[in-house]
């Protein structure tokens, strides 16, 4: 973590009195409820200004793990820094800084959406009461919900109700959005908005915690990806690298088999198949470049009919790596 | 991965960004208490018990202009009400007492946390965020100013339903002297003040027991039970020697601000009890929600 | 002491002490000499203590269950005397000014005697009831009715009266009441037959004031008890003996002097009048094993609720009579409407009816 130090150094000096480093960091943190680990070693690691997509099935952790991120968990142990700080110790001086959809949205029933946005900006100690209205009105137009800011919240649809979640998180400009499952039950053009959302505030220089099950709209948005599964921490890391890191795959559709397959071996490749009807061949690429594998290929004579690198989706790789299985492990 | 890869990603990624440090604004704390006075109060159900308690000054001043009651018939003072309004302060408060004010009391502290606990808007405000300190601080006071609120309803509904039925004359005390009307008001006001004092006991119970669930209905139940088993064990002769120390027991005890020679240091005792109930119950409560795991 | 407590149970009348006369300050905790009972007794008997003020509470716990309601009236109805707790606020200064505000929750009743003027004001009812004390009127006359035996002074007074041969006398120095430091006088029977066991009267080391009387049966803790709580020595205002009766309250005048033509059907007149009238009652017996004989007429027996507890905690005797046990007082209801009360064993009582025939 050195150089990310640095690069953040680098980045952050002279312009705000912040501390360095990641915006999100833990060291082995881990909760337990009652003998089940919900969260087990975790070093999470969320550079400035990444989106990063939390990623897990059911019941992986996430959610605890954003709680303890923001002190409404204690942790059985490990440490937590947020924006450089560390929580829960400083959080009077770091939550103000952070917006959170934690779990869904949850307002009072009996307010509108505007005066429920009111409650949360009173009790901030930090939010000035001259610009309340001004922000709170643009927080709602920035989730389309204008036209019902006065409905009671009572009325509201589940997708008005994840929007006005969001719109509460913006309230004021945040350095860390932490947004668990934004897009739940909002309709096509509301997951749309929410993911042109995520790219303008990472555009400000926010940085997005986001989890989600729509890995299709994370790939689409997020820089960075982290897969939690019974707790664990799996994989983490920028979203090209996780997809890249020993996932691709080579594919050279050749009459000369055996030739192109011995010549791939040679050349070190691993996971060899080759298909003789199909008149395929595939290996995964590792380390290797793909021109120095093709140009061994054809060195050793095969007619090479077309040449491809292929690289799996974030679901092929989720899948991979949390397994098949549906039912929820714990 | 490895982590030199990740700062490669980040430092080209991302644009500078400039977010003024926040900083604390003057008289904040107030405003969170004006939110939260203008959630209590927003709320019908809220309103709707004040009426109830406003209703009850008013049934008896209307029944008892319609029949009047014999002397040392029915509640305290009631008797006294056609000869002076400013008794119906007092017989209100007697009848609000042992039912009524705990029940208003139990359901708004009894709601205070753990309604927001179980509609998950404690989670939103701790994270914006409120300090447990702080949200305890400000549920306390709003607690309180709630109760103060239903104990004026009943006194000043009975002061006016009172003094225009009946009329407001010189105050016949206690002890059978005589002082003013307005020496009379000023003692109604030092009782209401009493009352307030020894509800808010109950309120801080009410607070105490909301930390302790996210099921509001449950511990508005349990801090009415509360005040009900305490008059329960106030009324058991046996234990006659604990009855001093019981939460409701000097409840009523604001009769000693009508006797003639008022004992003010016995005064000051029952209410430095209730006070130290009520101390006891926030230091509960502050030590239960400053390590409370939000789950909900 | 039988007197007294029988008195209690029985509303016979008795006085407050003639313990208030003029000054003499102490404020306790200092270490008091030693005394012999004699001196004591002289002590309490020649204190020129006049003014008093402070709280008295009486603890009655004659094991008989809990009667409703009885415990925080403020009226001394022999209902509420039988068990429960009284507090009371005393004032005097000389036996002319006298105040008694017995408390209860959201009521009080006094008794004010103020020179030649007696009142008697009850708050839950608001009746006022006046008296002209005649200058050459008995004390028991004038004494506020409600002062009987209720005050420390008055119990250790009339407990004091009963001392006879029949009585062991012994003196320790060890007891706090109300913050000072005190003379325990014990008076325990040297006979058989009474229920009592003894009789611990506090007295203040510094003014020879009664402070606290207990009466002990046969349990560890006193059957009955009255005591100051607090108590100052300092001048009362003039204005607490000042009553003047509230507007529009209806006042009943009574006569000191001939009391049976009090014809008024005012409960709290009535009430009053029961109180300061003996029934047509005699004494039998003295000292320890005195027993209190009276006919009742309905008076305790006013009531329904009265009745059935009655009936609840008496025994009935072979021949019909109904015999009445506590650990202190005894009482015996018989057929033909006599009642005999005392601080005795149950054999005494019907021995005493027994021979007491008609
Ligand atoms: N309050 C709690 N008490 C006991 N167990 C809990 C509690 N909260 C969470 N868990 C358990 O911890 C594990 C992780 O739960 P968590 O809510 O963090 O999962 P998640 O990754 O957010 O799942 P989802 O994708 O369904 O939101 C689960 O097995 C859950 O049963
Ligand atoms: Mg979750």
């Amino acid at each position: 973590m050195t150089a990310g130090t640095a690069g953040a150094l680098t980045r952050d000096s002279g312009r705000s009195g912040h501390p360095a480093g990641p915006a999100v960091r833990t060291a082995g943190l881990t909760r337990r409820f009652g003998d089940q680990i919900a969260v087990d070693d975790v070093d999470l690691v969320v550079p400035r200004g990444a989106v990063y997509g939390f990623l897990g099935p059911n019941g992986s952790g996430k959610t605890t793990t954003i709680r303890m991120l923001l002190g409404l968990l204690a942790a059985d142990s490990g440490e937590i820094d947020l924006l450089g700080e560390p929580m829960p110790a400083s959080l009077g001086s770091v939550l103000p800084r952070v917006g959170a959809l934690i779990e869904g949205p949850a307002f009072h029933l009996y307010l509108s959406g505007w005066d429920n946005l009111r409650r949360l900006d009173a009790s901030d100690r930090t939010a000035d009461p001259a610009t309340s209205r001004e922000r709170i009105g643009t927080a709602l137009a920035r989730v389309g919900l204008t036209a019902a800011a006065s409905k009671r919240y009572r009325q509201y649809s589940l997708g008005m109700k994840q929007r006005l979640g969001l719109a509460a998180a913006l309230l004021q400009p945040r350095e860390l959005l932490v947004l668990d499952e934004p897009t739940n039950g909002l309709d096509p053009q509301g997951t749309r908005e929410v993911r042109n959302l995520v790219r303008e505030l990472a555009f400000d220089g926010t940085t997005v915690l986001v989890s989600s099950h729509l890995l299709a709209e994370i790939e689409q948005v997020a820089t960075h990806v982290g897969i939690m599964a019974a707790g664990r921490l799996l994989r983490q890391g920028p979203l090209t690298e996780v997809l890249a890191d020993g996932a691709a795959v080579v594919r050279i559709s050749t009459p000369d088999v055996t030739l192109a397959s011995g010549a791939l071996a040679r050349s070190g490749l691993t996971g060899v198949v080759a298909d003789r009807e199909a008149a395929v061949v595939t290996a995964r690429l590792g380390e290797h470049l793909p021109e120095d594998v093709l140009r061994e290929v054809v060195t050793d004579g095969a007619r090479v009919r077309g040449f491809a690198v292929e690289r799996p989706h974030l679901e092929e790789l989720f899948v991979a790596l949390t397994g098949e299985g549906f039912d929820v492990l714990r | 991965m490895s982590s030199a890869e990740m700062s490669t990603a980040e430092v080209t990624v991302l644009p500078r960004p400039s977010f003024a440090p926040p900083r604390t604004q003057r008289g904040a704390f107030w405003r969170l208490y004006r939110s939260e006075m203008r959630l209590l109060l927003r709320r019908r159900r809220n309103i709707a018990l004040l009426a109830v308690l406003a209703i009850v000054p008013l049934l008896i001043g209307v029944a008892v202009k319609i029949s009047t009651p014999r002397n040392g018939e029915g509640p305290a003072f009631l008797g006294q009400i056609t000869g002076n309004g400013l008794f119906l302060v007092f017989t209100a408060l007697t009848v609000a007492l042992p039912l009524f004010l705990p029940l208003v009391i139990g359901v708004v502290a009894g709601d205070s946390i753990a309604g927001e606990a179980g509609n998950g808007t404690l989670r939103y405000l701790l994270t914006v965020p409120v300090t447990r300190t702080r949200l305890l601080a400000v549920k306390t006071l709003g607690v309180a100013s709630f109760t103060a609120l239903a104990v004026l309803t009943v006194a000043l509904v009975g002061l006016v339903v009172g003094g225009v039925l009946f009329g407001l004359h010189a105050f016949t005390l206690l002890s059978g002297d005589t002082v003013s009307a307005a020496s009379g008001l000023v003692r109604a006001v030092f009782v209401a003040a009493y009352v307030v004092i020894a509800l808010f006991a109950l309120a801080a119970g009410g607070l105490f027991i909301s930390t302790l669930t996210e099921n509001a209905i449950a511990a508005m139940a349990t801090t009415i039970g509360l005040a009900v088993f305490s008059a329960l064990l106030d009324a058991v002769p046996q234990l006659d020697r604990i009855h001093g120390a019981l939460l409701t027991d000097h409840w009523l005890g604001f009769g000693e601000l009508l006797r003639s020679n008022v004992d003010a240091a016995a005064l000051i005792r029952w209410s430095l009890l209730h006070l130290g109930y009520a101390a006891v119950f926030l230091s509960l409560a502050w030590a239960r929600l400053s390590t409370k795991d939000i789950t909900s | 002491m039988p007197v007294v407590t029988a008195g209690l149970v029985a509303a016979a009348a008795v006085l407050p002490g003639s313990a208030f006369s003029s000054a003499a300050f102490g404020n306790g905790h200092t270490a008091l000499q030693p005394r012999t009972p004699a001196e004591l007794l002289a002590a309490v008997r020649t204190s020129s203590v006049r003014s008093v003020s402070g709280t008295v509470v009486e603890t009655t716990r004659l094991g008989l269950p809990p009667l409703p309601g009885a415990d925080r009236s403020a009226s001394l109805q022999w209902q509420s005397l039988v068990a429960g707790s009284h507090t009371a606020r005393v004032w005097a200064d000389g036996p002319g000014r006298q105040r008694l505000a017995m408390l209860g929750q959201l009521a009080e009743s006094d008794v004010v005697r103020n020179g030649q003027d007696l009142w008697t004001y009850a708050s839950d009812t608001t009746a006022v009831t006046h008296a002209v004390v005649p200058s050459d009127a008995s004390k028991a006359m004038t004494a506020p009715a409600d002062i009987r035996g209720f005050t420390p002074q008055a119990a250790a007074d009339k407990a004091l009266q009963a001392i006879d041969p029949t009585t062991a006398v012994s003196v320790r120095a060890d007891a706090v009441v109300a913050g000072r430091t005190t003379y325990t006088l014990r008076l325990a029977p040297r006979t058989a037959g009474s229920t009592i066991r003894q009789v611990l009267i506090a007295v203040d080391g510094a003014t020879s004031v009664p402070l606290r009387v207990q009466v002990y049966g046969a349990g560890s803790s006193p059957a009955f008890e009255t005591a100051f709580t607090d108590i100052s020595f300092a001048r009362p205002a003039a204005t607490v003996f000042a009553f003047v009766p509230p507007a529009g309250a209806s006042v009943t005048t009574r006569s000191l002097l001939s009391r049976t033509q009090a014809g008024s059907s005012d409960k709290a007149a009535a009430r009053l009048r029961a109180a300061a009238e003996p029934m047509a009652s005699m004494m039998i017996g003295s000292g320890w094993t005195s027993i209190a004989a009276f006919r009742p007429g309905n008076s305790p027996r006013r009531d329904a609720s009265t009745a059935t507890m009655l009936d609840q905690l008496s025994t009935v005797q072979p021949n019909g009579d109904r015999l009445v046990r506590t650990p202190l007082v005894n009482a015996l209801l018989t057929r033909d409407g006599r009642a005999f009360v005392g601080a005795v064993t149950p054999e005494l009582l019907l021995r005493a009816a027994a021979g007491n025939a008609g």
